[in-house]
Order: C-alpha cells, then structure tokens, then sequence
C-alpha cells in the first residue's frame, strides 16, 4: 500500500501518478510472435541449404560482376531481415499493458518507430467481458478483453495471457476503486448542524421547546 | 580492397552502428520505466530482454565478422 511519503510520479511508465500503483502488467501471448519466427526460420533453412547444395556453383558465381552485385545485395537484405527479426522481438517486450489502482495503460514503444500510450481510467469503465474462443486459445489460455466505456466506447485487448486471471483483476481493482470514491465522496459532503429548536428564531416569535 | 569488400564493410559499420543506438535508447527506457518481471511477463517464461539484446549483438556481430572474413575467398 502506498503511504503519504511514496512518490511514484513516472515511475514504472511515463505519465504515472505519484499516489498510483501498478498491481500487475502483460505482454501479448508469445502466438503473437510465431508466424514471425516461422517464416524467419522458413527463410534461414533455405538460404542455408542453397548456400550448401550450390556451394560451389555460387563461388564461382560470386567471381562475376553480376555475382558480386548479388552478392551486396543478398549482404543488405540479411542484415536487413537479422534487425528485423530482433525488433519485433524487443517490440514484443516494450507492449505492455499496465492495470493500476486507477486505469488501465496500453504501452506501445518501438523505440526508434512508434510511441503510443493508450489509457482507461476505472471510473469510465463500464462493463468487462472475456472471450476465449476456439481451440488454441483455451489450449494456450489467451484471448480478448472486451472493455466496454461508459462513453459507450469500446476497446479490445487482443492476445491478453491468462484471460480469466486479468478478467477478475480488474473486476476487483475497479469494485475497489468505485468504494473508495463513494467514501470519499461521503467524507467531503458537508457536515450540517442538527436542527435544534432552540435554533429556530423569527422576527418577533421566539418558538419554545415544550417541557416533557 | 575492391568496390565490392568497401560497401559491404560499410554496410556492416551502418548496422553495427545503428545496433549501438538501438540498444543504447532501449536500456535507456528499461532503466528509465523499470517493471517487475516474473515468469509470467517474460517470454515462455524465462527470456527476458537482455538475452535478447545479447543474441542480437552476437547475430549482428557474426554476420559481419564471417561476410568480412570469407571476403578475400571471393
């Protein structure tokens, strides 16, 4: 729990609040990265059995001026594909979705590429729905969260890991965060004075309490 | 050292270099926003983001050291 001397002002995400707390975050489920990886594995596995089986064809090919045009080239697209493959990895990292004591906080930072920042607050939130449907997503236990807003606004996120865990989390910190208002709320209404008898006095009529 | 041996050595300096920057503003921001990691926020479990970090210099590192090397046998 935070106390008065806690400072969290940006601390785990820019733009965090200095009394605001993360109680859990996720990153998409790995399904996300496995077309990635196979087609990356597809064309690694046939450029090395290309370079094997024609191994000698290509050296003398290389000899060429075409060969050593090709050759640039082939350097250029496999450097090319090595960054790429490792930034849809750290991609994949630095998507975050944040759940604190008062929003929700979508992170998207592609370092060089992309910076976006999405953000639900609890109180605009007005229903949650989980949909896990087919095979692989109850097999690998991923799947959508449907939040829809009180601006009847509604937002996805898609590839969520162990749908029914953050379903009830966030269930719970908005059952929270919705008390936690109406309390405050209670304590900052106005206190008035209890309506006395003795109290009540008119221009020239002076009302007495009667003696039980 | 041909045309050919100058671009792609230059080709190689380019993606060392823009490895370098890459890294650089990405342990940047980790140390800037760092999170709690468990094995339930880390890739299968257990690949966090430096063995990324570490296989992607060794990629980038071997490719350009065999490419500049096997060079003179072409």
């Amino acid at each position: 729990m935070n106390d008065l001397s806690t400072n969290n002002k940006d601390r785990h995400f820019k733009g965090q609040y200095a009394d605001e707390e993360v109680v859990a975050f996720f990153r998409s489920h790995w399904i996300i990265l496995l077309p990635h990886l196979l087609i990356h594995a597809f064309f690694l596995a046939v450029f090395v059995a290309v370079f094997v089986v024609f191994f000698p064809f290509i050296i003398s090919f290389f000899i060429t001026p075409l060969g050593e045009v090709v050759m640039v080239v082939a350097v250029i697209c496999i450097t090319y594909f090595i960054h790429r493959f490792f930034i849809r990895l750290v991609t994949q990292f630095l998507h975050t979705v944040i759940i604190t004591n008062f929003r929700i906080v979508e992170i998207e930072k592609f370092i060089l590429f992309k910076d976006v920042q999405l953000s639900l607050d609890m109180k605009m939130i007005q229903d949650i729905e989980k949909e896990q449907n087919g095979f692989w997503k109850n097999i690998l236990n991923f799947g959508e969260l449907i939040i829809m807003m009180s601006s009847s606004d509604i937002r996805v996120l898609k590839y969520v890991p162990n749908p029914d865990f953050h379903f009830r989390l966030i269930n719970r910190i908005k059952r929270a965060y919705v008390q936690k208002r109406f309390q405050d709320k209670i304590q900052d209404r106005p206190q008035h004075s209890p309506i006395l008898h003795e109290n009540l006095t008119f221009p020239g009529v002076r009302i007495s309490t009667p003696d039980i | 050292m041909n045309t050919v041996q100058a671009i792609i050595i230059g080709i190689h300096i380019c993606s060392l270099l823009f490895l370098a920057v890459y890294l650089k503003l990405l342990f940047n921001y980790e140390r800037k926003y760092k999170m709690t990691e468990s094995r339930f926020t880390l890739l299968f479990g257990f690949i966090n983001i430096s063995n990324i970090a570490f296989a992607y210099i060794l990629t980038i590192g071997l490719f350009a050291i065999t490419t500049i090397f096997l060079l003179p046998y072409f």
